[in-house]
């Protein structure tokens, strides 16, 4: 009985939308050529024959779940959405890019309101998950109302009294006349990586992850400087 | 809210009908692993489906169907068969030669997400070598999982072996919280780097402890990794864990493993009760472990006498996704119905040599009879069996003598 190993292909998730630039900058720095998808090319899928690797063009929120599932061996894809996805796979980096925060929104005068006194909060967000978990943990009581998009709305139209949203620079705020009430995490592009493809493709996968350490740890060197 | 759907035609979520096919496959599949594990000289075991909920593993505790007996007592379904077999051996099989050697193919039930092939019943196969603590219980039971995915078709197959006895040592050194232990096997078992720092910042560990257990997901990969664990910490508990893995990765070696065991020293999660050597099993096609398994010597002595153990399962259905088997299904040959005895002896002497002969029921036609045959994918449909009008599936008809068919079925 002896038992051989083959080499096959990876196939790596992009997120389409606003971290798909960084994206393919970061993974050309690496040798891996993925502008063979999107760029105005439509195609979902195609190979890289040279990095013997073929990309994936999802949407950011199912790139954990192809990820998870095996249907993709890695994926690039924000914090936010990976942990409102609560997914079982590997994080093995951060990416520097995409860095935004999650915070809880409201009206200027909601400043001056403990947030423990109200009986029956109505939260507006697009990740219900982390909201409900934000709230449960301080023992705080709410309802989550979840939303497709245009959260900063749900509290002018009294749809719900506050908002659990993403912000980058806080200008859609300010827009919409909402202020931060409280900061609730970090978030930035992390790389995921397959339970199982993990040990199946373990040569190829370590060649990127170790590559893609590399440049990071090359850019924060440069950045400090 | 929309109506209620009408659950009278449904199954309950989680839970599948196999039929055609599948459950062929199904059938296939568990038959190959019991005449696998009794070629390795283990022993069925049948538990109950039903247990006391007493004593569950606190990694299934979330996951366990619960109810209740006419008595009041708190009843599950069994999630697992290492516990009930732990239970059987402590209670009852320890004072046999040991080591036991035990195996089971039975279905188990968890309560959990339907998602990546889960169900909510799922058939397991597994075994346990029970009574002895040697490097070579812990390389058999490795070799023969492997041969068992081989026997049964998953392609791309590899082994994870990791060592719960390293991280233990290394636990063993630090004063932690149990709320703090499992935050760090969570970054660890995610291997993710930046959040196991933030966790141990929080800690009050010296500076070399967090080297050492920020090395841990790094520590993946060939046998190199088991030098770099060495050169890590001079804790001889460590030490003496990684001299069992090494002694097992030989072994493993002599089984023509070598191309597929991968050290994983990264793996600290696992069932709460392993206590040694752990490994998992992957495959090309899914996208979770396939096959688990380890050491576990402080299990049965909750039921009995102190006896070490090892033992690993898989979850047939996982199988089932990623394997391609060809399993003849269907009938082999269709006869009309005429009532001779002698035609009545001549089929039941084709099922008794093993054929699949279906004796229609219908008074079909010759043309409805051939037609029927072809849609079940029969090879042949023998037409008035009086005089063994044999038409094989291709279309040739030729008359076949009563006293030679039984010769000449054999080459239809």
């Amino acid at each position: 009985m002896v038992v051989t190993r083959t080499v096959q292909p990876i196939t790596i998730a992009l997120p389409k939308g606003r971290l798909l630039p960084d994206t393919q900058e970061l993974l050309d720095r690496v040798g891996y050529d993925s502008t063979v998808v999107g760029n105005g090319t439509r195609k979902l899928i195609a190979p890289d024959p040279a990095a013997q690797a073929q990309y994936l063009l999802v949407k950011p929120a199912d790139v954990p779940t192809y990820v998870q599932y095996g249907a993709a061996d890695v994926g690039i894809v924000g914090q936010d959405v990976l942990r409102e996805a609560e997914s079982d796979v590997l994080e093995p980096l951060n990416l520097g890019f995409g860095r935004c925060r999650l915070v809880v929104a409201g009206s200027p005068e909601q400043r001056e309101m403990d947030l423990r006194l109200a009986p029956h909060l109505r939260i507006a967000s697009k990740y219900p998950q982390l909201a409900r978990t934000y709230f449960q943990e301080q023992g705080i009581s709410v309802e989550i109302i979840p939303l497709q998009g245009s959260v900063e709305l749900a509290p002018l139209v009294d749809l719900a009294d506050l908002l659990v949203d993403i912000v980058q620079t806080g200008s859609t705020l300010q827009a919409n006349g909402l202020v931060e009430l409280e900061h609730i995490a970090w978030f930035e592009a992390a790389l995921i990586v397959n339970r199982a493809s993990q040990w199946t493709k373990a040569d190829q996968i370590t060649a990127l992850v170790s590559g893609l350490a590399t440049v990071l740890d090359e850019q924060e060197t440069e950045t400090v400087q | 809210m929309t109506d209620s759907l009408p659950l009278n035609n449904q199954v309950p979520i989680g839970f599948t009908d196999l039929f055609m096919q599948q459950a062929s496959h199904q059938l296939w599949l568990i038959q190959s692993l019991r005449d696998l594990f009794a070629h390795w000289g283990y022993d069925p075991v049948i538990p109950p489906t039903v247990a006391y909920a007493e004593g569950l593993s606190a990694d299934l505790v979330p996951y366990v169907y619960r109810f209740f007996d006419r008595e009041g007592n708190t009843l599950a379904l069994r999630a697992d068969l290492t516990l009930p077999v732990a239970r059987i051996v402590g209670t009852r099989l320890y004072s046999q030669p040991l080591p036991l050697r035990l195996c089971y193919v039975e279905r188990v039930f968890r309560h959990v997400a339907p998602q990546a092939g889960q169900r909510r019943e799922f058939t397991q196969a597994g075994i346990e070598l029970i009574g002895v603590n040697t490097p070579q219980a812990d390389a058999e039971v490795i070799a023969l999982a492997a041969d068992a995915l081989q026997t049964i078709g998953v392609q791309g197959l590899s082994l994870a072996v990791g060592q719960m006895a390293f991280f233990g040592a290394l636990l063993g050194e630090m004063e932690l919280a149990d709320a703090q232990i499992d935050r760090i096997k969570t970054a660890i078992d995610r291997r993710n780097d930046l959040h196991l720092r933030e966790i141990l910042q929080e800690t009050d560990l010296p500076p070399s402890m967090h080297t050492l257990l920020r090395a841990l997901p790094t520590l993946t990969g060939g046998r190199e990794v088991v030098s770099r664990a060495r050169a890590l910490t001079p804790v001889r508990a460590a030490q003496e864990a990684l001299d069992r893995l090494e002694e097992v990765l030989d072994l493993l070696d002599a089984y023509g493993l070598s191309d597929v065991v991968l050290v994983d020293l990264g793996e600290v999660r696992g069932m709460d009760y392993y206590t040694g050597i752990v490994f998992q099993g992957y495959a090309s096609g899914l996208g979770s472990a396939i096959c688990s398994g380890g050491r576990y010597d402080t299990l049965i002595q909750q039921f009995g006498p102190d006896l070490p153990a090892v033992g690993f399962g898989m979850d047939i259905g996982l199988v089932r996704l990623i394997t391609d088997p060809h399993i003849p299904g269907g009938p082999d040959v269709i006869v009309q119905n005429c009532g001779h005895p002698s035609c009545c002896a001549i089929v039941s002497e084709m099922r008794r040599q093993g054929w699949r002969v279906i004796v229609d029921t219908l008074e079909r036609t010759d043309q409805e009879l051939i037609a029927y045959a072809a849609a079940r994918g029969a090879r042949a449909a023998v037409c008035r069996a009086d005089r063994w009008l044999v038409t094989a599936i291709d279309g040739s008809t030729h008359t076949v003598s009563i006293d030679r068919i039984l010769e000449e079925y054999k080459t239809w």
